[in-house]
């Protein structure tokens, strides 16, 4: 009796649970790779540009992009910066369009004698439109002024 | 007079804890938390920004502000908000032709410390580590110098180092058995002696 139930048991088992346990994953598709699915070129372009398009964008929202594409590996390109600008002068920040192109400038790295006066040659129509003068025609290029070390304020 | 004791180490205890929480504020949420007796208070340290405007997250959302390349955007704006600095927020809304450089630039220093440059410039502090390192180095070089020229030699030290005791000294330890293996080839242990 014991060892009827047992194998019937058995049987159960092997034709139920486990083959639907070993079936099933093998339905189931899913990506198995880490972090978020990448962009292309185009579709980051583009999602950058919409996100500083929005017309209700806020001051919270385009720092918190400025700060993202300041840690990506990559050069926003000119109509990222263009639109980012333009959110800038809705937003009434003037400081933040400047902080961006230095950043920008950053970005560019050793190569900035390259790549830095061809954006600037691309987005100088938007400059000129807005009225946004570069870190260098402020002279930010150069160090303006020291700060005393934190240490040795009283 | 015990109570009295306990009452003046309390009111020591409160104190460094009132002077730990102005002078470390960052520290100021933990301290408050381990040191307190009464219910927990968890706040934001919205209050050490002061009069400044809050314009974004910053690095980890606390309202401090950071300059650096990985963030060029932090929290808060750098100065405080005046009579100044506001008619010009004023006039930063109309056309931004109209700024002069100067205006744009007060206008950047209202809302950021340094630039880039400024970040860049390098710092002469390795001349001072430099400095103060190498008179490090001079003041215990010159201690140790100064005490070896001052302390007598021991007055066996002759005698330890002659010929005849330091072989006598590795006899007595093949004698002993430690270092099997590694005994010497060239010596003989039966004639206790170089071989020939």
């Amino acid at each position: 009796m014991l060892r009827s139930a047992a194998l019937r048991l058995h049987g159960v088992v092997r034709s139920g649970v486990l083959q639907t346990a070993v079936r099933s994953p093998v339905a189931v598709q899913q990506r198995l790779s880490h972090g978020k699915p990448e962009l292309s070129d185009e579709e980051f372009d583009r999602k950058y540009v919409d996100f500083f398009n929005r017309p209700n964008i806020d001051g919270w929202e385009i720092r918190t992009a400025m700060n993202d594409l300041a840690r990506m590996d990559l050069i926003p390109e000119p109509k990222i910066i263009i639109a980012a600008l333009k959110a800038a002068r809705r937003l009434n920040d003037y400081a933040v369009a400047v902080r961006f192109l230095e950043s920008v400038k950053d970005k560019c790295g050793p190569k900035a004698h390259e790549i830095y006066p061809w954006i600037l040659q691309e987005i100088r129509p938007t400059l000129d439109e807005l009225g946004i003068s570069t870190p260098e025609e402020m002279g930010y290029d150069k160090p303006e002024l020291a700060i005393q070390n934190v240490e040795d304020m009283q | 007079m015990s109570c009295d004791c306990l009452q003046q180490l309390s009111k020591i205890r409160n104190n460094m804890a009132l002077n730990l929480r102005t002078k470390l504020p960052q520290l100021a949420q933990t301290m408050a938390r381990q040191m307190s007796s009464h219910e927990i208070f968890y706040h934001d340290q919205r209050e050490l920004c002061g009069g400044r405007e809050i314009v974004g997250h910053g690095k980890t959302g606390k309202y401090t502000y950071y300059d650096g390349h990985d963030l060029p955007f932090p929290a808060i704006r750098f100065r405080p908000d005046d009579a100044a600095s506001k008619a010009l927020r004023e006039k930063e809304k109309g056309d931004w032709k109209k700024l002069t450089i100067d205006e744009k630039k007060a206008l950047y220093r209202h809302s950021f410390c340094q630039t880039f440059a400024e970040m860049d410039a390098p710092d002469p502090e390795w001349k001072a580590v430099l400095g103060f390192t190498l008179i490090g180095i001079a003041v215990s070089w010159g201690t140790y110098l100064t005490f070896a020229a001052i302390m007598p030699e021991h007055p066996y030290r002759e005698f330890f180092d002659s010929h005849e005791v330091r072989t006598a000294s590795e006899q007595r330890r093949l004698d002993a058995g430690t270092h099997k293996d590694l005994m010497f080839k060239g010596w003989d242990m039966e004639k206790r002696a170089w071989k020939e």
